[in-house]
């Protein structure tokens, strides 16, 4: 799963979670952490991964993937794990918790867009701060794109070849260097002509009006689940 | 390796949240001493600074458990002010994508917006009289090596401490770290806790040694490239 595909479902995709208030998905992600921080028993992450995994199917987010995305974070576990003699229960305890963070994490991403997010906690942040975030996100688009191009016009030309892994080397600095060259002039561009549109370093996000509806209540209700889990385990 | 792995719930409460007030307090001083017209002219730089580090990070060397953190080339192109800033997006960022934990932001900013100090310090500092290419190389493997050597250092102090465990009766599931010398019996087949430290000490060393030598040598082709095409982005600038 790539940037652009998760970035693809927080916008196109249509389901619980996407229809839901930012701020009720803060929350819920909010807990999960809660939870990692001070749980040392299986149960209540068992628990608490079923629930997300549950969320992610009402999502409508493709489910394999998004775990097997997941699962990225446990290599390291594994290695500090293994080195240290950790006990199997241990190290199912440390692979638990990391598993139920990335997977809260992801179903956030993939479910609401980063400038909802960030508008949210625009509030907390300040906003040379809040623009340096935005033209982050939106750089990694533009230099995805560059990178893209760049790297098929080097294949195209021979660049590659690990019999001469000097040239290869050079090859590879090369497609970074003019990446990164093609990738500021045009994030220059874009600031520009959004400056000149009229940003001035603050993001705007506006909820949808009227009580909360169906989805934040299920949302929020799935967050006191998972509070009440810390107090009871 | 500069950038920790660790998620929620792995470091002890004083450490994470001593780390996250620490980054709070410094990017308050570097926003409020930062002017309207540094921030207009920079941020974009510091933006695809911030997405090139992202994407570094992304690409996962397996053999090693090692991926490229890029810190220091940024360092050395922003400054060590605007590469904090731009380190920490980075990280809310890799936060956000399950790579990393929330509560460990703030330990890995402090930990690459210091390499990026150190890069910067070294290339343009200290090493100024070499050739560039070499110059990036070893400023770059210098600082590598020093923030590696001080991470692993205090991650081997800190790993009694890591996993707070509860030894209360009401568990179902009791675990313990082997390098408590508990008396469960499986510690008896195990080797004792000193031990399990110092290969864990060796391996992440051997480990992130290779891997500062590979992304040493990119960096320097890079920063080579830029100083070829665009001189003026390695000027000295805080």
């Amino acid at each position: 799963m790539t940037i652009d595909a998760l970035d693809h479902l927080a916008y196109r995709s249509t389901g619980l979670f996407h229809q839901s208030r930012p701020v009720t998905k803060l929350l819920l992600v909010g807990a999960v952490i809660a939870l990692i921080l001070t749980t040392t028993q299986i149960t209540p992450l068992i628990l608490t991964l079923l629930l997300l995994i549950g969320l992610i199917i009402s999502a409508g987010v493709p489910l394999i993937p998004l775990l097997l995305f997941a699962t990225y974070p446990l290599v390291f576990v594994l290695v500090f794990g293994l080195s240290l003699a950790w006990t199997p229960t241990t190290l199912l305890i440390g692979g638990l918790k990391v598993f139920t963070a990335s997977t809260s994490l992801l179903l956030l991403a993939t479910s609401t867009p980063y400038p909802q997010i960030f508008s949210t906690i625009s509030p907390v942040i300040s906003r040379p701060f809040a623009s340096l975030l935005l033209l982050t996100y939106r750089s990694l688009f533009i230099l995805n794109t560059v990178f893209s191009e760049t790297l098929a016009i080097m294949h195209l030309r021979g660049a590659f070849s690990w019999q001469h892994p000097s040239r290869t080397l050079h090859a590879i600095a090369n497609t970074a260097g003019i990446t990164l060259f093609k990738s500021i002039e045009l994030s220059e561009k874009m600031y520009e002509t959004m400056r000149l549109r009229g940003f001035r370093n603050m993001m705007y996000y506006t909820p949808r009006a009227g009580t909360l509806c169906s989805n934040d209540i299920i949302i929020t209700l799935a967050t006191i689940v998972i509070i009440s889990m810390i107090f009871l385990f | 390796m500069g950038h920790l792995h660790f998620p929620d719930g792995f470091l002890p409460l004083w450490l994470w949240l001593g780390c996250t007030i620490a980054v709070v307090m410094i990017n308050a001083v570097i926003l409020a001493r930062l002017s309207t017209t540094q921030a207009n002219k920079r941020i974009p730089l510091a933006g695809v600074m911030g997405a090139l580090m992202i994407v570094g990070m992304s690409l996962e060397i397996v053999p090693l458990a090692y991926h490229l953190n890029l810190a220091v080339p940024v360092g050395i192109l922003l400054g060590p002010v605007l590469a904090f800033l731009s380190v920490l997006s980075t990280n809310i960022f890799l936060a956000l994508l399950g790579h990393g934990g929330i509560t460990t932001i703030g330990l890995n900013t402090l930990i690459l917006g210091g390499e990026a100090l150190l890069g910067w310090t070294l290339f343009h500092l200290l090493f100024k009289n070499l050739s560039l290419h070499f110059r990036a190389f070893t400023a770059s493997f210098v600082a590598l090596t020093i923030t590696h050597v001080i991470l692993i250092s205090a991650l081997t102090f800190l790993a009694p401490q890591l996993m707070h465990h509860d030894e209360t009766e009401s568990e179902l599931i009791r675990f313990e770290l082997i390098a408590e010398q508990d008396a469960h019996e499986e510690a008896e087949e195990t080797e004792p806790g000193n031990t399990g430290l110092a290969r864990f000490a060796m391996i992440m060393f051997s480990l992130s040694t290779i891997g500062a030598l590979l992304e040493s040598t990119l960096s320097a082709y890079l920063i080579a490239y830029i100083g070829r095409l665009k001189p003026d982005l390695l000027s000295r600038k805080v």
